[in-house]
C-alpha cells in the first residue's frame, strides 16, 4: 500500500496536491509568529468609515472590528484545518468500525441486526445536516473545539460506514478469510488481518475527501454563525462577518472564500490522486494530467472581483414621477430588514410592528415628536379622586374600519381582550394598577371594574393607587380600539386582517414579506391624511435597501449600514435629506450582583472604570455613548454630569479598585487578577457581539479575563433571566412608552426579580426600590426628574450596569418626500407624509 | 412478481417507521433545547407574570411527557369534521378523514402547515431548477467532455467543474450574486417577488449556484459512464453499421449512463425538498430552509418539527422510489437480498 501511495504522490496530480497541502500547512503554522495578535483591534484614532484597505503594516486590511484580516487567516486556518482532520479521523475510526460491524452481522447471519444498524445510519443521514448541527450546538449549550469535532465527525460516519461495510462484506467472504475462519481464527482476527487491509485504501480515499468536505461544513457553520464562539477567528465567521461588506471591501469575502477554495481543493485532488493509484491500470492510464486550473480560476475570478470599484453614489433624483413610472398612486414604499409576522395590536411586541399598528389603530392618546402626549380618539382628561379616578371624553366621529361607530363601550371592549384571561398579551401588568386589575385576568371577575362606560363618550378609569405613568399607558397600542367584528381572542393565533379605527386599513398583509396600507376614508382626520397608501417590504437587507433606493425603487431608506449612512452624510448632494431618529433604547453591561466575582462592588466598578465605549464609534458611527442608562432625548431624562476622569485616570483607579477587592493586577507582566475566566453573554451575530469582544479587550488590561458567550436570542434570554447563570453580559432594553421610569422599573428594582427576571443584575437596593415607586407616584415632572437624577446615580455607584451606548438611526428620504417624523422610539406616522414635485430641503440635523 | 412487492412493501412500511422515528427523536432533542418556547408569543421585555399567563393559556406548564402525547396523537388523527375550524383549526385534511396536525408556531402566528404551505413552493421551485440545470449542463458538459477525452477542452471542463464542487454554495452564491445581480443586473439581487413568473426567475440564480456544486458529481459520473460506453463493442458495432453519431451517441452510449444519472437526480431532488438553507437565507428566499434557521434560532418548536418532517419525509422517500425503481428494473435485485 505504501508503494501505491508513494507513486501516486510522485505523479504530476499527485505533486500539485502535494504543493498545495503543504504551502496550506506552511501558512497556517509559521504566520501567526510573524503576524500581530488575530484578536487585536487597531481602532483607527477617529471615527472612520469602517475597514482599513490593505497597507504595509496589515497586507489583507482591517476587518469590522479593525483587526488584522490576514492574521485571522492564519490562526482561523489552524483551527479549521484541525477541525477538519481531527473530525474526520474520528469519523473515519468510528464509521469504519461500524462498516465492519454491519459486514460482519450480515455475513454472519444476523441480517436482522445488521439491518437495524444501517437504519439507524439512514436516520442520521436523513435529518439535513446543518439543521442537525446547529441542534447539537444549542444543545449542547455552547460551541467548544470538543463540541465542534463530536458534532461534525457524528455527520461523516453514515457515509464511511455504508461504503466500508461494502467492501467488508467482500473482504468476510473472500477465500482467505473462510479459509481463516475454517483454522479457527476468531471474527475479531479475521477482521484485524483480512478485512481491515483490504477497506484500508477505501478508508484512505473516502478519509481524504472527507476533510475537504469537513472544511466546507465548518466553514458553513461559521458562515450560519454556529460554530466556535467570537473572537476565535474561522474562516466561515470571517466570510460572514465580511459579507454585508462585499460592495466596499471585497477583499474580506475573497480572502477566506480563497483560503477554503485552496483547502478544499488540495485535499480533493489529494484524494483523486489516490483513488486512481488503487484502480486498475486500465482506468489509470485514461486521465491525462491536470494542471490547477482550477486555481488559477478561481484566482482570476476573485482579482477580477476585488479589481473593480464599488459604484459610486449616485445623485439624487427630485421628482417621483422621474424616479418610478410603476407608481401612479401616492403610495409611500419603504422596507425593513425586521421580518414582520404579525402587527396585532394586543400581541405584537417588537418596534416596527408596533410602529406599523399605530398607522392601523387609533388610539385613545399618542404621544408627539417629543414624546408628549396629545389628543387622538380621546379628546380630553377629567381627573378626579386625588388622581386615583380619569375620564376620558372620545370624539364623536370616530368610525372603525368595519364601518361600526365607535363609542365608549368599545373603548372597555377592547381593554377587556387585551387584558382578559385569555390574552396573550405581553404587557399586562403595565395596567396592573386598575382597579379589579387581577380578579379579571385571572377570570374570577366577568368584567374589569376598573374600565367603566359613563355615557356614550365618556370612559371613567378607576385605580387601585395612584400612577404617574398612566396616561402614557393610554398611548400603548396593546389596549387601542378593535373593531366590533373581531370577537376572536387575543391569543397570537388569530391570522384576520388587523380592523381597528386609525389612518390606514390593511389592505393586504403577507407575514415576512409585505404589508399593503390604504388611506380609510372615515378616519376622522383623513383630510389631512396625504398619502393613498403605504407600501412597506420586509425582510430585506440594507445593502439591497441602498441598491433599490438608488433605483427609485424605494422613498425611504431606512436601515443604513455604518458606512452607507456616512456616504450618505458625507455627500453633499444627499446630506440636506437625512433624518436622525433617536430610539428608546438602551444598552448596557449588567454585572450580576449575586454571583462572583461582581457580588463585590469593587470589581463592579473596576469594570466600569476600565470600559471606554466612545471606540464604538469607530465601529458604528450611530451608537453613541451617551454615559447613563436613560438616553438623552427621551422626555424628561435626567442629565447626569458625566465622568470627567482621564482615560488613564480611570484604568488607574479601576486597577485600583480591583486591588482592593483582592484582585490585584500586574498590567506590565499580565499577573493576577481574577484568577477564573469570566463568561459574558450576549447574542449571537448581531452589534452586541462585537461590542463584546472590545469589552472583552479592554477588561484584559485591568485582570478580568473575559469568555465570550455568544447565544442565539432565545437562548440567550433563558440564561440572562435565569438567577444564578449568567455572571455578566449585554443588557438591553426598549422603553414602551417615552419615560425614564420605563427604563429603571422594569429593568433595576428588586420587583423585576421573579421566576424569570428581567432584572438581569440581580440588583437589590432598597434605596433604588424606593425613589422608583415614589417617582410612580410623583405627578410633578420636576421632582420626578430629580429623582431620575438620583436612579442614574446610583447605577453609576453601584454599577449594576455599566451604560455602554444608545442607538440612533440614519435614515434617508428622496429629496420629494416630505414630513416623515420618526417619533423618540421610532414610532413611524404616516399621516404626516407627503409628496412634493419640487425638492424640499432639509428638516433636521444631527 | 410477488416477491418484489412483499419486499417493496417491506421497504415502505421501514420506511414510515423511520419517519415516525426521527418525529420522536427531534420531539426529543428540541424539548430540551434551552431557551423558554414561551418568549416566541410574548417577545424578550414581557414581565414574569405575564411570562407565566402565557404559559399556562398555551399548555406549556404541562409535563413533557403529556405534551410529547399530544403532539403524537395530534400529529395524525381521524376526525369526520372540516379541518381549519374549532378544534381543527391548525388541522390539514389527507382526505378520507385523516387529519395532520403540527401545531400553532408562536413565531410565525399562524398554523404550521399554513406556513409550510406557504413556504415549499419556494423550496420547490430551487429543487427543480437546481436539477434540471445540473441534469442538463452536468450531464451535457459531460459527455462533451467524453467526446473530447484527452482534449485541451476536457480537461478544462473537468477542472473547472471541480472549482464549483470545492468552492462551498455560500462562496460561490455570494460572488455570483455580486456578479449578476449587483453589477450586471441580469437578475433579482434577492427577494422572490409576487407573479409566478417572477418567483421562478428569482428563484433561478439560487437554483443554479445549488445546482452548479452537483453539477461537478454529475458531470464526472456523465463522462465516466460515456467514455467506458463509447469503449464498448456495441457502440462501435453501431458507429459501423452506418448510425449517425449523434444517435449513437445518444440511444446507444447514453442510456447507460442514465439510470444512476437519474437515481442522483431523483435522491437529490428529494433532498432540495427540505430547504436549502444557506442560499435561501443568501438570496432570502421564503423556502422551508429559511424557515427552519428563523424557527430554530427564536426556538420555535412547532415549526422546526415541520421543516425536520418534511427534509426527512423527503428525503426518505426519494431513497424509497430509487430503491423501488431499481428493484422492478434491476432483474439482479429481484433473486439476491440487498439490504
Amino acid at each position: 500500500v505504501l508503494t501505491i501511495i508513494r507513486r501516486a504522490f510522485r505523479s504530476f496530480d499527485g505533486r500539485v496536491a502535494v504543493v498545495m497541502l503543504l504551502s496550506l500547512l506552511v501558512f497556517v503554522l509559521v504566520a501567526p509568529f510573524l503576524l500581530p495578535d488575530p484578536n487585536h483591534s487597531f481602532f483607527p484614532p477617529a471615527s472612520s468609515s469602517g475597514p482599513s484597505s490593505p497597507s504595509l503594516s496589515h497586507p489583507l486590511g482591517t476587518d469590522g472590528l479593525h483587526r488584522d484580516v490576514l492574521a485571522r487567516l492564519a490562526t482561523g486556518g489552524r483551527l479549521s484545518l484541525a477541525i477538519a482532520v481531527a473530525a474526520s479521523t474520528i469519523a473515519l475510526v468510528v464509521g469504519g468500525g461500524l462498516g465492519i460491524l454491519g459486514a460482519h452481522l450480515q455475513v454472519s447471519g444476523r441480517r436482522r441486526a445488521d439491518f437495524v444498524l444501517m437504519r439507524i445510519l439512514d436516520v442520521v443521514l436523513a435529518v439535513p445536516f446543518l439543521l442537525f448541527a446547529s441542534l447539537a450546538y444549542v444543545l449542547l449549550g455552547e460551541t467548544s473545539m470538543p463540541g465542534v469535532v463530536l458534532v461534525m465527525s457524528v455527520f461523516g460516519v453514515g457515509g464511511i460506514a455504508r461504503l466500508v461495510r461494502l467492501g467488508a462484506v467482500e473482504a468476510f467472504g473472500s477465500d482467505y478469510a473462510i479459509a481463516a475462519r475454517g483454522l479457527g481464527a476468531s471474527t475479531l482476527r479475521i477482521a484485524a488481518m483480512h478485512v481491515v487491509p483490504n477497506v484500508l485504501h477505501l478508508a484512505l480515499v473516502v478519509g481524504f475527501s472527507l476533510v475537504a468536505t469537513m472544511i466546507l461544513t465548518e466553514a458553513a457553520l461559521g458562515y450560519l454563525s454556529v460554530g466556535l464562539p467570537p473572537p476565535t477567528a474561522s474562516w466561515g465567521r470571517m466570510l460572514h462577518e465580511g459579507e454585508t461588506m462585499i460592495s466596499r471591501r471585497p477583499l474580506l469575502v475573497l480572502a477566506p472564500s480563497f483560503a477554503i477554495f485552496v483547502s478544499m481543493a488540495g485535499f480533493s485532488r489529494a484524494a483523486e490522486v489516490l483513488n486512481r493509484a488503487f484502480a486498475t491500470h486500465e482506468d489509470r492510464s485514461r486521465v491525462a494530467r491536470r494542471p490547477p486550473i482550477d486555481v488559477a480560476l478561481f484566482a482570476l475570478a476573485a482579482l477580477l472581483i476585488g479589481a473593480l470599484p464599488p459604484r459610486p453614489l449616485g445623485a439624487p433624483t427630485t421628482s417621483r414621477s422621474a424616479a418610478s413610472t410603476e407608481a401612479p398612486r401616492r403610495d409611500l414604499r419603504l422596507a425593513t430588514f425586521v421580518a414582520v409576522r404579525s402587527i396585532d395590536s394586543v400581541t405584537a411586541f417588537d418596534e416596527l410592528s408596533v410602529a406599523l399598528g399605530r398607522n392601523v389603530y387609533g388610539r385613545l392618546f399618542t404621544l408627539d415628536e417629543h414624546g408628549g402626549v396629545v389628543p387622538e380618539i380621546g379628546t380630553g382628561v377629567t381627573w378626579a379622586n386625588d388622581g386615583l379616578s380619569l375620564v376620558v371624553t372620545l370624539r364623536d366621529d370616530v368610525v372603525f374600519h368595519d364601518g361600526a361607530r365607535l363609542s365608549a363601550a368599545d373603548v372597555k371592549r377592547s381593554f377587556e381582550r387585551a387584558l382578559g384571561p385569555k390574552s396573550a398579551c405581553p404587557a399586562t401588568s403595565y395596567y396592573g394598577r386598575l382597579a379589579g386589575f387581577d380578579a379579571f385576568r385571572e377570570g374570577r371577575a366577568p368584567s374589569l371594574d376598573g374600565v367603566q362606560v359613563v355615557d356614550e363618550r365618556h370612559v371613567r378609569f378607576v385605580l387601585a393607587e395612584r400612577d404617574a405613568t398612566f396616561l402614557a399607558l393610554l398611548t400603548l397600542g396593546f389596549v387601542a380600539p378593535v373593531c366590533p367584528s373581531v370577537t376572536s381572542p387575543a391569543d397570537g393565533h388569530d391570522t384576520s386582517v388587523p380592523c381597528g379605527a386609525g389612518a390606514f386599513t390593511v389592505q393586504s398583509f403577507e407575514p415576512e414579506d409585505r404589508v399593503l396600507l390604504r388611506r380609510f376614508p372615515g378616519y376622522f382626520g383623513a383630510d389631512a391624511v396625504r398619502l393613498d397608501g403605504v407600501e412597506m417590504t420586509f425582510n430585506v437587507k440594507p445593502t439591497v435597501q441602498r441598491y433599490r433606493f438608488e433605483r427609485g425603487e424605494l422613498d425611504v431608506l431606512r436601515d443604513l449600514g455604518s458606512a452607507d449612512a456616512l456616504t450618505f452624510r458625507n455627500d453633499p448632494r444627499w446630506s440636506a435629506y437625512g433624518r436622525w431618529s433617536k430610539s428608546l433604547r438602551t444598552n448596557a453591561v449588567f454585572l450580576n450582583t449575586e454571583m462572583p466575582p461582581f457580588d463585590d462592588a469593587d470589581v463592579r466598578r473596576a469594570v466600569r472604570d476600565a470600559l471606554d465605549m466612545s471606540v464604538l464609534t469607530t465601529l458604528r458611527h450611530d451608537q453613541p455613548d451617551v454615559g447613563q442608562v436613560v438616553p438623552p432625548w427621551v422626555p424628561n431624562a435626567p442629565a447626569l454630569p458625566r465622568d470627567e476622569r482621564s482615560p488613564e485616570q480611570r484604568l488607574t483607579d479601576a486597577l485600583a479598585s480591583m486591588a482592593r477587592a483582592g484582585h490585584a493586577y500586574d498590567p506590565a507582566r499580565g499577573t493576577g487578577g481574577y484568577p477564573r475566566s469570566i463568561e459574558y453573554v450576549t447574542v449571537s451575530d448581531s452589534f452586541e457581539q462585537q461590542v463584546a469582544e472590545v469589552i472583552a479587550q479592554q477588561l484584559a488590561r485591568v485582570g478580568l479575563r473575559i469568555k465570550i458567550r455568544a447565544l442565539p436570542f432565545q437562548a440567550y434570554l433563558a440564561e440572562v433571566t435565569m438567577p444564578g447563570r449568567a455572571t455578566m453580559g449585554w443588557a438591553g432594553w426598549g422603553a414602551d412608552f417615552p419615560d425614564p421610569l420605563s427604563f429603571f422599573e422594569p429593568t433595576l428594582t428588586s420587583g423585576a426579580i421573579g421566576k424569570v427576571s428581567q432584572n438581569y443584575a440581580f440588583f437589590r437596593n432598597a434605596r433604588f426600590d424606593a425613589v422608583t415607586l415614589e417617582a410612580r407616584n410623583e405627578p410633578d415632572p420636576a421632582k420626578r426628574n430629580a429623582l431620575f437624577v438620583e436612579l442614574e446615580r446610583i447605577v453609576r455607584d453601584e454599577a449594576p450596569w455599566v451604560p455602554t451606548h444608545a442607538e440612533t438611526t440614519y435614515a434617508v428620504v428622496q429629496p420629494y418626500v416630505l414630513g416623515l417624523v420618526e417619533r423618540a422610539g421610532s414610532e413611524l406616522d404616516f399621516r404626516t407624509v407627503d409628496f412634493t414635485t419640487t425638492p424640499a430641503a432639509g428638516e433636521a440635523g444631527p | 412478481v410477488t416477491r418484489v412487492a412483499l419486499r417493496a412493501l417491506r421497504r415502505i412500511a421501514v420506511a414510515i417507521a423511520m419517519l415516525l422515528a426521527i418525529v420522536s427523536a427531534s420531539w426529543a432533542a428540541l424539548a430540551l433545547l434551552p431557551g423558554d418556547p414561551v418568549r416566541a408569543y410574548v417577545g424578550p421585555q414581557a414581565s414574569a407574570k405575564d411570562v407565566e399567563h402565557a404559559r399556562r393559556l398555551f399548555g406549556l406548564d404541562e409535563p413533557k411527557h403529556v405534551q410529547y402525547a399530544h403532539y403524537m396523537r395530534r400529529f395524525m388523527h381521524a376526525s369526520a369534521d372540516p379541518p381549519g375550524k374549532g378544534e381543527h383549526a391548525s388541522c390539514k385534511t389527507l382526505g378520507f378523514g385523516i387529519h395532520v396536525d403540527l401545531g400553532y408556531s408562536p413565531l410565525f402566528r399562524r398554523p404550521v402547515l399554513d406556513v409550510l404551505e406557504k413556504r415549499a413552493p419556494a423550496s420547490f421551485k430551487i429543487a427543480c431548477i437546481a436539477v434540471v440545470f445540473q441534469l442538463f449542463f452536468g450531464v451535457g458538459l459531460g459527455i462533451a467532455a467524453a467526446l473530447r477525452r484527452g482534449k485541451p477542452f476536457d480537461r478544462i471542463a473537468v477542472s473547472s467543474m471541480l472549482l464549483f464542487a470545492s468552492a462551498p454554495t455560500f462562496v460561490v452564491g455570494l460572488l455570483l450574486q455580486d456578479l449578476f445581480a449587483r453589477r450586471l443586473g441580469v437578475f433579482p439581487l434577492d427577494g422572490y417577488g409576487k407573479t409566478p413568473a417572477e418567483q421562478w426567475w428569482s428563484a433561478t440564480l439560487p437554483g443554479i449556484v445549488v445546482g452548479l456544486y452537483a453539477s461537478a458529481l454529475m458531470m464526472r459520473v456523465a463522462r465516466d459512464e460515456m467514455v467506458r460506453a463509447l469503449d464498448r463493442g456495441f457502440v462501435r458495432t453501431a458507429r459501423a453499421k452506418g448510425a449517425r453519431a449523434a444517435r449513437v451517441y445518444v440511444v446507444h452510449a447514453l442510456r447507460a449512463a442514465l439510470l444512476p444519472l437519474l437515481a442522483l437526480s431523483i435522491l437529490d431532488f428529494g433532498a432540495l425538498l427540505g430547504g436549502a438553507m444557506v442560499v435561501e437565507k443568501l438570496f432570502r428566499i421564503p423556502g422551508i430552509g429559511d424557515m427552519a434557521i428563523t424557527a430554530l434560532q427564536n426556538r420555535d418548536a412547532p415549526t422546526v418539527m415541520g421543516s425536520v418532517i418534511v427534509s426527512a419525509a423527503a428525503a426518505i422517500f426519494s431513497t424509497l422510489l430509487v430503491d423501488l425503481a431499481a428493484l422492478w428494473l434491476d432483474p439482479r435485485q429481484r433473486g439476491r437480498d440487498a439490504a
